[in-house]
């Protein structure tokens, strides 16, 4: 194998690769990235054995081959060899040498055929995303995915399909996070659900940069095409909890407040809140919002009160006099408001960068100011609280569910 | 600290939580006086008074206690009715027969065949402990009081009392707290530094009170060198083979020598032999870092039911210690030993800080079921262990679920029916 490619391009792909190979892996080929050289098309192939990811760059290519490379080590001199031209080679021992026009360096390979590849499929259901649609989506819900081992069926992004809808829900049974996108174009008949692993999903945000992604998957198995790379992930097959049940629909006091002031409260208020339930107390009366967070153990306290309509739909209740309580988990609160888009900007449309790299501005304030409302609502200090952007964007729906911490 | 009933723990008979209690620590809470718990800037206590106070064959004794028909015979704290484990505590009578801490059940049997063997029932023990420990606080501050091991606990006196005259009338006061309270009885060795108090408490046993005073130490000097807390049977091999037998002859050791011979170690035990222990009384870090429970069984087990039920019960105990020590774990464990001693175990974060039986309980099951090797008819499981981790105090708050509708069990009015009542009084049943 025998080929040349610039540094800068080449670190490139290799620090997106890294991302996947595991810090300590019972199969020492997995630190390895596989190499295979067709004509001009360089392949890379990094694995976990969970997750595959490939991707193909251009590079000058002399004689076809393939072999798997030390990752760390590559990456390592790669970094520094930035704008240098990079010449490979390997010989028929697998060892890999790399000149450069000062120097030349030398490490030992593996042979490719002890590289594990993702397993190719034929037909499997597939999904078109447009533009930035997928990784808007993901990113909306990740949030609330489960961490812990012990409920595997809720530890990834549930993507729901059927004819004209496209649904993406994630919890961890203490909050819920849920998007629906309508008028989706799908094939007609195409009506699955499917679990997109955390990990998988964190992959896809961080290698995709707005690219039109295409999904393929079957029971088991997901492919994720954008752009240069290939992601091949297991599905996690368990079944997600039936969440629709769950989400409260007769919620009848509604909080209308301004978004960046309620966050910024939110901040300051984990900072006096016990470290671990984060707990905060919300009292809610006519025109107010007060913030409340104490921590016993260590005597700190806060409270801050911010401006905001609070009305009942059911019936003309004073809460100026009787005001509305209830508990949250600050953290959980804060992640799910910081993920409303509020103002007339839109997520679809990215602020414009001017070719120096800097943000132009348009004239429209309200395109980048964080200024918004957002609309929280309640049923009581039981059950679960909802919040909604005050505008959800045109066909779609987005909503975030947080249950509240029962004090006592 | 409030009164703890000795009663309870004791379970009612014929319920499973019988072999569940019966379990004890006995290893000391801590090891001898570490260099850094001496003051350097002295070179032995002056006008200070402790007293050490040690339960005579306690296991024993609080057995014959509650039981009439074992008072005056020879009786064996520890092991199974088969015969298996170890005497961990042995009567006065059986001790004249012979019968020694650490034999196996069957050896004392033979060497003692009147022997009658009873089993070990740790946390009766255990609160009878921390029932002294809250009495003496009528004698001298909190924190000048030291729980060393399960039946040791050291008080620090020269807060009150200005001479060893003094100090015995306290020490009596309290001898005579003890009888009252617990009916039992108790050794004691007043001194002027904690070395000495517990080598004074060994010269007059049972019941006894003993002081040792600067001027009356050659008392302590003829005791064999084994006697001094941290030396053991290797270290006593290998001190004879520098000439030294007594307490009094590792006093007069040369310090390089046993520098050399033993490290830092040589030096402490000098020091300590010339009762030159400048170390205080020692508070318990209030603060756990983690809870462990472990439990070996006395029959192997395999079938999936009896595994169940085992993970559960240590679960039980488990989360009924962390409640009362009012804390929450946000990490567990679950370990398995098989028969050959391999040993397989797993370390999970919990999704929420907790202390309920039934999330610790569905933790482990899913720990056992996913991620450890299982033990089958061939393979047998001869001990569970679990443990906690990453303890928080408990807020008594719980963020509510989406899925599960959960109800909210009261479980610290639960463990107060226990403690009142007993152990199988009430239990919480599992919807499964």
């Amino acid at each position: 194998m025998k080929f040349s490619v610039t540094g800068d391009k080449l670190v490139d792909y290799l620090s997106k690769l890294n991302s996947v190979i595991p810090t300590r892996s019972p199969l020492p080929i997995l630190d390895n990235i596989l190499f295979e050289l067709n004509g001009n098309e360089l392949k890379l192939l990094a694995s976990d054995l969970e997750i595959f990811i490939r991707t193909t760059l251009e590079v000058k290519g002399e004689k076809d081959g393939k072999v798997a490379i030390p990752a760390k080590k590559l990456l390592e001199i790669s970094r520094t060899l930035t704008s240098a031209k990079l010449d490979f080679s390997v010989n028929e021992k697998n060892r890999i040498t790399i000149k450069t026009k000062n120097g030349k360096y030398t490490i030992g390979g593996e042979p490719a055929e002890e590289f594990p590849v993702p397993e190719e499929k034929g037909e499997m259901n597939k999904l078109e995303f447009d533009g930035r649609l997928l990784r808007r989506f993901l990113s909306k819900v990740i949030h609330a995915v489960n961490t812990d081992e012990l409920r595997r069926n809720m530890s990834g992004v549930l993507l729901d399909v059927k004819p004209g809808e496209l649904k993406f829900v994630a919890t961890d049974g203490f909050r819920l996070g849920k998007i629906i996108k309508d008028n989706f174009k799908v094939k007609s008949d195409l009506e699955e659900k499917i679990i997109i692993p955390l990990k998988t999903s964190n992959l896809i945000l961080r290698l995709n940069n707005g690219e039109d992604s295409v999904i393929d998957f079957d029971e088991n198995d997901l492919k994720v095409t954008f752009g240069d790379f290939e992601i091949f992930s297991k599905l996690i097959d368990d079944t997600f909890p039936s969440y629709e049940n769950v989400i409260p629909d007769n919620n009848d006091k509604i909080l209308k407040i301004e978004k960046s002031s309620l966050s910024a409260s939110l901040r300051r208020a984990l900072i006096f809140a016990d470290a671990i339930t984060k707990r905060v107390r919300l009292e809610i009366s006519n025109n107010a919002l007060t913030i409340k967070a104490d921590n016993p153990e260590i005597g700190s306290e806060g409270e801050e009160t911010i401006e905001g309509s609070f009305t009942s739909t059911g019936g003309d209740e004073d809460f100026d006099s009787n005001p509305f309580v209830i508990a949250f988990n600050a953290g959980y609160l804060l992640d799910a408001v910081s993920q409303m888009d509020t103002g007339h900007s839109s997520g679809d449309e990215e602020p414009k960068i001017g070719a120096d790299g800097v943000l132009i501005d348009d004239g429209d304030d309200s395109k980048h100011m964080p200024e918004g409302e957002i609309n929280i609502s309640f049923g009581s200090s039981s059950k679960a609280a909802i919040i909604t952007p005050s505008e959800q964007k045109k066909n779609e729906n987005y909503i975030e569910l947080i249950m509240p911490v029962r004090v006592g | 600290m409030q009164l703890i009933s000795s009663s309870y723990f004791i379970p009612r008979e014929g319920t499973d939580f019988d072999s569940l209690y019966k379990r004890v620590r006995i290893m000391p809470l801590y090891s001898f006086p570490h260099i850094k718990d001496m003051n350097i800037h002295i070179v032995s206590h002056q006008k200070r008074f402790f007293v050490h106070i040690d339960f005579d064959a306690f296991y024993a004794q609080v057995e014959q206690r509650d039981n009439i028909k074992l008072r005056g015979k020879p009786v064996s704290v520890g092991g199974t009715e088969g015969g298996k484990g170890i005497v961990m505590t042995a009567s006065y009578e059986a001790r004249a027969m012979g019968v020694d801490t650490g034999m196996s059940v069957l050896e004392a049997k033979r060497i003692c065949p009147e022997l009658i063997s009873v089993p070990c029932y740790g946390p009766k023990y255990e609160s009878i402990m921390l029932n002294l420990l809250s009495a003496l606080k009528e004698y001298v501050p909190d924190d000048c009081i030291e729980q060393y091991s399960i039946d040791e606990c050291f008080a620090d006196l020269s807060g009150v009392v200005k001479n060893f005259y003094e100090a015995t009338k306290v020490s009596n006061a309290i001898k005579r707290k003890i009888l009252e309270l617990e009916s039992l009885t108790a050794s004691m060795g007043i001194s002027y530094n904690k070395t000495f108090a517990k080598l004074a408490t060994k010269l007059q046993k049972p019941n006894g009170l003993s002081v040792v005073t600067q001027e009356n130490k050659e008392k302590i000097y003829s005791m064999p060198a084994n006697k001094l807390w941290g030396i053991g049977r290797r270290i006593e091999v290998r001190l004879y083979t520098l000439g030294i037998k007594t307490i009094g002859e590792l006093a007069v050791a040369n310090e390089r020598m046993l520098k050399k011979e033993f490290g830092i170690n040589g030096v402490i035990f000098r020091k300590l032999a010339r009762g030159e222990d400048t170390s205080e009384i020692i508070k318990k870090e209030k603060k756990e870092k983690s809870l462990n429970h472990y439990h070996t069984m006395a029959k192997p087990i395999y079938k999936t039911e009896d595994v169940r039920k085992e993970i559960r019960r240590i679960g039980e105990y488990i989360c009924r210690k962390l409640r009362s020590k009012q804390l929450t774990a946000g990490c567990m464990h679950l370990s398995i030993r098989f028969e050959n001693l391999t040993y397989t175990s797993h370390l999970v974060r919990l999704q929420e800080y907790t202390n309920d039986d039934r999330e610790i309980f569905n933790a482990a099951a899913v720990i056992y079921n996913n991620k450890l090797h299982k033990p089958c008819k061939e393979m047998k499981a001869r001990q569970f262990g679990m443990g906690v981790y990453d303890l928080h105090t408990d807020t008594r708050e719980r963020n509510l679920h989406l899925f599960e509708k959960k109800v909210f069990l009261p479980y610290y009015a639960l463990d107060k029916i226990k403690t009142k009542y007993g152990e199988g009084i009430i239990r919480v049943g599992l919807e499964s």
